[in-house]
C-alpha cells in the first residue's frame, strides 16, 4: 500500500468518518452470527423446559425429606437411649470399645500416619539442600536456603525460601523464592517466577525481573509510568522508595472485578549506568496474598557483582521431571491431607445429595449440563453403590450414601490447594511431594493407602481422582 | 430500551414477554459476542447461557432500574468465561461480500479483533451497540473515565494497526 494510502487511512479513522467505518465494519462482520437466533431460542427454550423440569424434581424430593425430619423427635430419644447403654453399661462400654477399633485401624489411624510430617522428611529436605557456599578469597557467601516473614491481612508466616537469581553476567542479581508456590522460567531475557497455584480461569501470578542496559533508574521509571497510564485504567508513581527494595516505584491497575490486572514495578539502579525492572503481575484478587509473598520475596533482592559473590542455587525449572518412586510404600513422602480430598465443596464423606448438589456447581461453571450422561446403582454384599458420569467428564461414586470417590477432567473443578486437572504433574509434586508410579498413573495417599491419583499425557494431568481407600 | 413494564411481566411469569424480550435483544447480543469472540458457534453458546441466566435471575432482578446493563454484564462474564478456556481464534465466519467491498471493512473489523479484550469490549458496545459512555461502564463495571479511556485507547491502537498494516 502506497503512503498515500495509508495515510489517507490513517485520517479516515478520524472524527466522524472513523466512527461511521468502524460502526460498518463491526455490523458487517457479525452479520452471519446475527442469523443464529432461531436456532439459539430452540436451544433457549429446551434449556428453560428443562429447568422447570428439574424444579419439580426438587420439589418432590423436598417433600420426600420432610417426612424424616419429622420423626426427628423419635430419633433424638433413642440417641439418648444408645448414649446412656454404652456408657452406663459394661456390656456397652465393651461393644463400644469394639466398634471404636474398628474405625481406629480404619480411618483415624489412616489420618494420625498421614496428618504429620514426619521429622524423617524434614530431615531428608534439610540434607539434600545445596550446603552454604565457603568463601573464597574475600566473596561474600548466600546460604542455599533462609527463612522469609510475609504479613498477611496482619498475619505473620514464615516460609522457607530457596536462594536464585542470576549472576551470568558482571552485574547480576540475587533473591530468595518460596520454591513450594513459584517456579522459574526464562523469557525473552527476563527471569519469571510464576505462581504455581493461581486458580484457573484468573490471569496469572508473576514476578518478572529484567534489565535495560544504557538508561538510568529514574529515566526507566519515568517512561514505565507513562506506559503504564495508557495501558492501565489507573497508574500512580510512587516516586522513590526503600522497600522492598531501594530504587523507584509505581503501581497501575484496571477497574473491574477482582480479576481486573494489577502491577506493582520497582526499578533499581544496577550501578553500571543501568537498571533492573521488576514487575509483579497480579489480578487484583491476589494483590493482599500473593502481593504481600511477593513483596516479601523482593525484599531479599540485593544486585551483586558477579565475581565477588560465591553461591550454588539449586534449580528451580519446570523442566526438570519429578522421579517417580516407584518402590516407595504409599504415603511414605506424600504431603496430601484429608482436607485436601476434595474438588470444589464436594468432599469425599460427604452426604450423598450435597455432594451432588456441590458437584454440579463446577460442572456448570464449565458450562456442562446438570443432567447426567448416565447414572447406575448395584447392590452387593457391600451394599448400595451408585456412580454417576457427566457429560464434562466427572464421575462421582455414592457408597451407601456417601461421596467415596471422585474423577475429573474438569479445570474449574479445584482442590482445596488448588491443584486441578491441566496443571503440569511438576505443579502437584511442588506441591504434594514425590507420586508413586502406579499402573497408568501417578498416586499420592494420606496414610498407608492411596488416595489421589492423576493420569498424565505429555506431563500435562489429564485427571484427577480422589478416593476413600484404595 | 427494553421497559420496567415488560421486565415486571417475566417476574410474574408471562413467557410471551420473555420470548419478546429475546426477540428485541437476541440479534445486538449475537453480535457483541461475535465480535467479542470471533466465532459464531461460541457467539450462539454464549448468548444462549446468557438468556438461561436471565431467566433463573430475573426474579431476584430490581425492575425499577435499566435492565441492559444487567444484561450485557452477565453476556460480557459469559463471554469472558468463554474466553478464559479456549484461545480466541481469528475471525472468518463474516458474510461472502464480493472482493472489493470485503477489503474495505474486513480488515478494520480484523483489527478490531486484535485489540485486547479490554478495549475490545468497550469498542463493541459504543460502535456496534450503540451505547453511550455511562452506560458501556455500567455494563463493565467501571467508571465513566475509564470508558472513555479505553474507547480513546482503542481508536489510538486502531490507528496504529493500519498504519502497520503494509
Amino acid at each position: 500500500m502506497s503512503s498515500g494510502a495509508i495515510l489517507r487511512k490513517v485520517i479516515d479513522m478520524n472524527g466522524r468518518n472513523g466512527d461511521a467505518r468502524l460502526r460498518e465494519a463491526l455490523k458487517s462482520g457479525t452479520g452471519r452470527a446475527a442469523l443464529q437466533k432461531e436456532r439459539v431460542w430452540r436451544e433457549v427454550s429446551r434449556g428453560i423446559a428443562a429447568m422447570k423440569h428439574e424444579r419439580g424434581n426438587h420439589r418432590m424430593k423436598r417433600r420426600i425429606r420432610i417426612i424424616p425430619l419429622m420423626t426427628g423427635a423419635l430419633a433424638t430419644t433413642a440417641v439418648v437411649v444408645l448414649v446412656a447403654f454404652f456408657t452406663l453399661t459394661p456390656e456397652g462400654a465393651d461393644m463400644a470399645g469394639r466398634i471404636k477399633g474398628y474405625f481406629t485401624n480404619n480411618t483415624a489411624g489412616q489420618l494420625a500416619a498421614g496428618a504429620s510430617e514426619t521429622p524423617a522428611d524434614t530431615a531428608a529436605a534439610t540434607a539434600d539442600a545445596t550446603p552454604t557456599a565457603t568463601p573464597q578469597g574475600g566473596k561474600k557467601a548466600y546460604p542455599a536456603q533462609k527463612d522469609i516473614t510475609i504479613d498477611i491481612e496482619g498475619q505473620s508466616e514464615t516460609v522457607g525460601a530457596t536462594l536464585n537469581g542470576d549472576t551470568t553476567r558482571e552485574i547480576g542479581y540475587v533473591i530468595y523464592i518460596d520454591a513450594q508456590r513459584y517456579a522459574k522460567d526464562t523469557r525473552d531475557g527476563a527471569d519469571i517466577y510464576k505462581a504455581l497455584n493461581a486458580p484457573s480461569g484468573y490471569p496469572g501470578v508473576q514476578m518478572e525481573i529484567g534489565r535495560q542496559e544504557g538508561k538510568g533508574a529514574e529515566e526507566t521509571y519515568n517512561a514505565l509510568l507513562a506506559e503504564a497510564k495508557s495501558a492501565f485504567d489507573t497508574a500512580e508513581g510512587q516516586g522513590r522508595v526503600d522497600s522492598p527494595v531501594k530504587g523507584w516505584s509505581l503501581y497501575a491497575y484496571d477497574e473491574g472485578g477482582g480479576e481486573a490486572p494489577y502491577e506493582d514495578v520497582y526499578v533499581v539502579d544496577n550501578t553500571r549506568g543501568g537498571c533492573f525492572v521488576i514487575r509483579c503481575k497480579m489480578f487484583r484478587e491476589a494483590a493482599e496474598g500473593h502481593g504481600a509473598r511477593l513483596h516479601a520475596m523482593l525484599k531479599t533482592f540485593e544486585v551483586v557483582e558477579s565475581s565477588q559473590v560465591e553461591l550454588s542455587m539449586p534449580s528451580l525449572s519446570q523442566n526438570a521431571a519429578p522421579a517417580p518412586t516407584a518402590t516407595a510404600a504409599p504415603g511414605a513422602t506424600s504431603k496430601l491431607t484429608w482436607d485436601s480430598l476434595a474438588f470444589g465443596g464436594a468432599k469425599l464423606g460427604m452426604q450423598e445429595q450435597y455432594a451432588i448438589d456441590e458437584i454440579l456447581k463446577f460442572v456448570c461453571l464449565n458450562g456442562g449440563t446438570e443432567a447426567p450422561l448416565t447414572d447406575e446403582t448395584t447392590t452387593d454384599a457391600g451394599g448400595k453403590t451408585r456412580t454417576i458420569v457427566w457429560g464434562d467428564g466427572t464421575v462421582a461414586v455414592i457408597r451407601n450414601g456417601e461421596l467415596y470417590s471422585m474423577e475429573t477432567t474438569n479445570p474449574v473443578a479445584l482442590m482445596p490447594n488448588g491443584l486441578h486437572a491441566g496443571l503440569n504433574l511438576l505443579d502437584f509434586a511442588a506441591v504434594l511431594g514425590q507420586p508413586r508410579e502406579v499402573p497408568g498413573e501417578f498416586a499420592w495417599g494420606v496414610g498407608s493407602n492411596d488416595n489421589l491419583f492423576v493420569r498424565v499425557q505429555d506431563g500435562i494431568v489429564i485427571s484427577v481422582r480422589i478416593s476413600l481407600i484404595e | 430500551m427494553v421497559e420496567s413494564g415488560a421486565i415486571k411481566r417475566i417476574q410474574a411469569g408471562d413467557e410471551g414477554a420473555f420470548a419478546r424480550l429475546y426477540d428485541s435483544l437476541a440479534e445486538p447480543a449475537l453480535r457483541f459476542a461475535a465480535a467479542i469472540l470471533g466465532r459464531d458457534a461460541l457467539s450462539a453458546d454464549a448468548v444462549q447461557e446468557t438468556f438461561l441466566r436471565v431467566y433463573r435471575g430475573i426474579g431476584r432482578f430490581d425492575a425499577s432500574k435499566p435492565f441492559e446493563p444487567w444484561f450485557y454484564r452477565i453476556l460480557v462474564n459469559e463471554c469472558r468465561r468463554m474466553l478464559r478456556f479456549r484461545r480466541r481464534l481469528t475471525p472468518v465466519d463474516v458474510l461472502p461480500e464480493r472482493a472489493d467491498r470485503r477489503q474495505d471493512w474486513l480488515e478494520l473489523y480484523e483489527a478490531v479483533g486484535g485489540l485486547p479484550l479490554r478495549l475490545r469490549e468497550p469498542v463493541v458496545l459504543r460502535y456496534l451497540l450503540g451505547y453511550r459512555d455511562a452506560e458501556v461502564a455500567a455494563m463493565l463495571g467501571i467508571s465513566t473515565e475509564a470508558a472513555k479511556g479505553r474507547v480513546k485507547r482503542a481508536r489510538h491502537e486502531l490507528r496504529r494497526y493500519l498504519e502497520k498494516g503494509d
